[in-house]
This record gives structure tokens, C-alpha cells and sequence, in this order.
């Protein structure tokens, strides 16, 4: 028994941190599939987003968004994104009707979404964001993370945005994010309450809560594509205005 | 002298055996942990040629180059084999032993391979993938993964050649080596139509720097300037 301490002690001095990641922490399961339902009975999907508080904009957006509102009536309803396929910046598949795969481990967690954007990675091994001066700008922004009991705490920079937000407001450069994951109903639902500050879109940090449904543990993912090069995808995209 | 020589022995048995854990721990469900970022090196791939079927080895290389840059100008998912290409890779084994998610910098969704037992989906209501559908299940030491379901979405050219088809059938093979500082990934390929032998290469990748990140290499199919040098002629 002594000796077989002395080597436990021995073989850790040997490899430092090795001994902790190997031994698994008792923290929440929020792995799997995730979707979004309608609970709040809104009758249509784009609906339950309508339930979510309007963001305290600053004039200049508000400006913006009522000129793209003016484009839509006037038939500008496909933007240039879409008939592009251009990448789904953040936060715009945690919204989206695709379920979404969470893959955990005690060092990084990666939300994997179906749409045409990229995985996004939460590291969970203590790194903080890099300096300003050599931040890379990205669509899901750099993420780290931590758990506060049940909660897992995700803090991120970095985004290079142009996406828009719940509410009415949009990610920038400047965006800066707090979410707070929590499973609910023994597992069953997942609570992810979004916090957005930044100084040049929100008078004050714009707070929302999403909810996701566990899918059933056969589910496997799609691929959810978007041709931009596709007569039929072109097809739909009518050269404006739009009838 | 003969037991400091057993303690050393043991402990360097120990310490071998978490040396191979690049980051994060083994599962309930996987005796080993391959979870991190990999990366290829200069040494990292063996590819012998493939022994085509007389109908491949008489297509047009150059059908096969032109799609696969087409669907490089267009965005298009990439798919295997091509994610596993780049580098670094980030392996992600789930804590529960259910999924490994395998990620990379492109504009593409990850490879997920299921580990909860499940079979195949059925062929005539699965949606054929870029990725294609891929189930995993340990052998001692090595991960089997056995993928089937692939479109044609994405490059589809082969190392060592012939190219992904929806009739492909891949088995992978991922096991660490040299106490978790390599890990070798055995890629064996059959398609009746493709192949007249099973087309087996190895890629071993290192495990990436300690922090290393993933990045995004987005991908803008309304750039004029970038579709004119993907199709045109080098150099003009």
C-alpha cells in the first residue's frame, strides 16, 4: 500500500495535470440533440421569437432595422445572404427549427448546428479570451466556459458580426456574450439564457431565454444544405422586389 | 536496488498510460481518450496508389478536378474524405460514451459518430450526407468506425484515387500510438463500381500544441474575383 502510494504520488509528479483530466468530474450531462418547440403556443415557429423582449436599441440601429423592414414591404424579402448561402452567423442556429448535437468532455464542449456555419467550440480548461490585439474575429466568437454548479457559464469575444439577434438587435465586432446552459425537467429541457452588451447596438445588455426540447436518443443529424449555384435555389430568388 | 527498479517500471507504466490522454478522459463505453485537437505533418500520410475498377481508371481526371473545384467555388459541404485532410482535427468523445464528434476549420458540419450501439439508418429514408452516417464501436484499443450514406456534396477524390460515391462504404480504424504522441487513423475504402480491391491508406496525426484553437475558414460563394481564380487558369 505504501509503495503503491509512492508510485501514485511518482507517476503524477511525472505528469502533471494528467491524473486530474483522467478522473471525470460529476457535472450536468447537457449532451445531445437539442430543438426548439413551440411551448408558448405562438402557432407558427417564426413566432416564438415574437415572445422574446424587445432589445433597448440605440437610434442609429433602430434607424437600420426600420429600413430593412421598409425593403421587405416593398418585396426585398430574400436578403443577399440567403441568396448566397452565406454563412449563419451566431447566434442564428440556436434559433433555427434544426436540432443542434452538444458533444461534452471536461476540457471543451462543441455545439454542432446543421446549417451551413461552423461547429462552435467552449473551452473549458481554464484558457482565457486572447489579447484584443490578436483576437481573431469569427462567426461564433470565442468562447470559454466554466461550471457554476448545475450552470454552465459561457463568456465570448470576438465575433466578427453582421448577424442578428432575438429582439431586434445584431452582433458586432464589439458584442460581447453571457449564456447560462441548465437542464430542466430532469434532463429533459435545456435553459440557455443569452445576455448581449455592446456599446455601438444595446442601451442596456439585452436579456433573453431560449428553451430545447431533448430529442429522442435515436436521432441522428442532417445536413442541411444550401446551393447557391442550384437553378432551383436561384429560382426562389427572383430578382427584386420580390412578389 | 530491485524494487526502486519495479517502482520506476510501474510509475513509468502509469505515466504512459496518461500520456495518452491528449485531453479529456476515457468513457464508461471507451477504454482510451483520443479526445483533442490532431494535426497532419509532413510525414503523417501513407497513401499507396488504389487499385481501380477498368471503368474508374477510364474517367477523365480532369471531370473529376473540375468538380471538385466547382464545389470548392460553391461552398458546398466538404464531406469525407476531405475533413479528415485538414488539420488539426478536434476529436471530441462525449462524456457519456455515446458520440464522438470529429470537427474542423471548414464551413462544414461536424462528423458525428454514434457510439450508443445503434445500427445503420435505413438507406431508403436516410438523406445521403457529405459526411455520410457513421457508427463506432471499440475493439480493445481501437475505435471502429463504419460509415455508409454519402452523397456527392463536397470534393469527392480519394487519396490515392477513385472518388466518393453514394455506393462508398468506408471502415476507419483510429487507434493512439507511441504512448498517445501519434494517432494512427487507417482509412479502408470499398465501392463496387470504384475499386476492384479494398483501398486501404494510414494518416497519422500528432497531437496539436497545448491551446491550440479552432478558427473558421469561412466561405464566400458571391466572390467574383475568388470563383475567376478557382476556375480559371493558374496564374492569369
Amino acid at each position: 500500500m505504501k509503495n503503491f502510494g509512492f508510485l501514485l504520488v511518482a507517476s503524477a509528479a511525472l505528469s502533471p495535470g494528467l491524473l486530474a483530466q483522467s478522473v471525470p468530474a460529476k457535472l450536468p450531462d447537457i449532451s445531445g440533440f437539442w430543438e426548439r418547440k413551440d411551448d408558448a403556443g405562438s402557432g407558427s415557429f417564426g413566432g416564438t421569437l415574437e415572445k422574446i423582449p424587445k432589445a433597448s436599441l440605440k437610434p442609429e440601429i433602430i434607424e437600420t432595422n426600420r429600413q430593412a423592414q421598409a425593403q421587405q414591404q416593398a418585396g426585398y424579402v430574400v436578403s443577399f445572404g440567403s441568396r448566397w448561402c452565406l454563412t449563419n452567423m451566431y447566434p442564428f442556429f440556436m434559433q433555427h427549427s434544426a436540432a443542434w448535437d452538444i458533444v461534452q468532455t471536461q476540457d471543451e464542449i462543441v455545439l454542432v448546428p446543421e446549417v451551413h456555419t461552423f461547429a462552435r467550440h467552449i473551452y473549458l480548461d481554464g484558457r482565457k479570451h486572447p489579447d484584443a490585439a490578436v483576437l481573431h474575429m469569427t462567426v461564433n466568437g470565442h468562447s470559454i466556459g466554466h461550471w457554476e454548479g448545475d450552470t454552465l457559464v459561457v463568456d465570448s469575444v470576438g465575433f466578427s458580426g453582421g448577424g442578428g439577434t432575438p429582439g431586434g438587435g445584431r452582433t458586432s465586432p464589439n458584442s460581447h456574450l453571457v449564456e447560462r446552459f441548465r437542464l430542466l425537467d430532469n434532463g429533459k429541457r435545456l435553459s440557455v439564457t443569452f445576455a448581449w452588451d455592446d456599446p455601438t447596438v444595446y442601451l442596456k445588455p439585452h436579456t433573453y431565454e431560449l428553451t430545447y426540447h431533448k430529442s429522442a436518443p435515436d436521432t441522428y443529424a442532417f445536413e442541411e444544405y444550401c446551393h447557391a449555384d442550384d437553378p432551383a435555389q436561384a429560382g426562389s430568388v427572383v430578382e427584386p422586389p420580390q412578389k | 536496488m530491485k524494487k526502486s527498479a519495479l517502482l520506476c517500471a510501474v510509475a513509468m507504466l502509469l505515466t504512459a498510460a496518461f500520456a495518452q490522454t491528449p485531453r479529456g478522459g476515457a468513457t464508461a463505453t471507451s477504454p482510451k481518450s483520443i479526445s483533442g485537437f490532431w494535426e497532419l505533418h509532413f510525414d503523417s500520410q501513407n497513401v499507396p496508389p488504389a487499385a481501380l475498377t477498368a471503368q474508374a481508371a477510364a474517367e477523365d481526371p480532369a471531370v473529376q478536378y473540375k468538380h471538385d473545384m466547382n464545389e470548392i467555388r460553391w461552398c458546398h459541404f466538404f464531406g469525407v474524405p476531405h475533413v479528415m485532410q485538414s488539420s488539426p482535427i478536434d476529436i471530441l468523445q462525449n462524456v457519456n460514451g455515446k458520440e464522438i464528434v470529429i470537427t474542423t476549420s471548414l464551413r462544414n458540419p461536424g462528423r458525428h459518430i454514434y457510439t450508443d450501439g445503434r445500427g445503420h439508418v435505413n438507406p431508403d429514408t436516410f438523406d445521403s450526407a457529405s459526411n455520410g452516417h457513421s457508427i463506432g464501436h471499440w475493439e480493445g484499443d481501437t475505435l471502429i468506425v463504419d460509415t455508409i450514406g454519402f452523397s456527392n456534396e463536397g470534393p469527392t477524390q480519394i487519396p490515392g484515387g477513385g472518388r466518393r460515391t453514394p455506393d462508398s462504404h468506408l471502415v476507419e480504424r483510429y487507434r493512439l500510438m507511441n504512448g498517445g504522441n501519434q494517432l494512427s487513423v487507417t482509412f479502408t475504402w470499398e465501392d463496387p463500381k470504384i475499386f476492384a480491391k479494398p483501398h486501404t491508406y494510414e494518416f497519422r496525426y500528432y497531437p496539436a500544441p497545448k491551446g491550440t484553437e479552432a478558427r473558421e475558414f469561412d466561405c464566400n460563394a458571391s466572390d467574383e474575383a475568388r470563383a475567376k481564380y478557382l476556375l480559371g487558369a493558374p496564374g492569369k
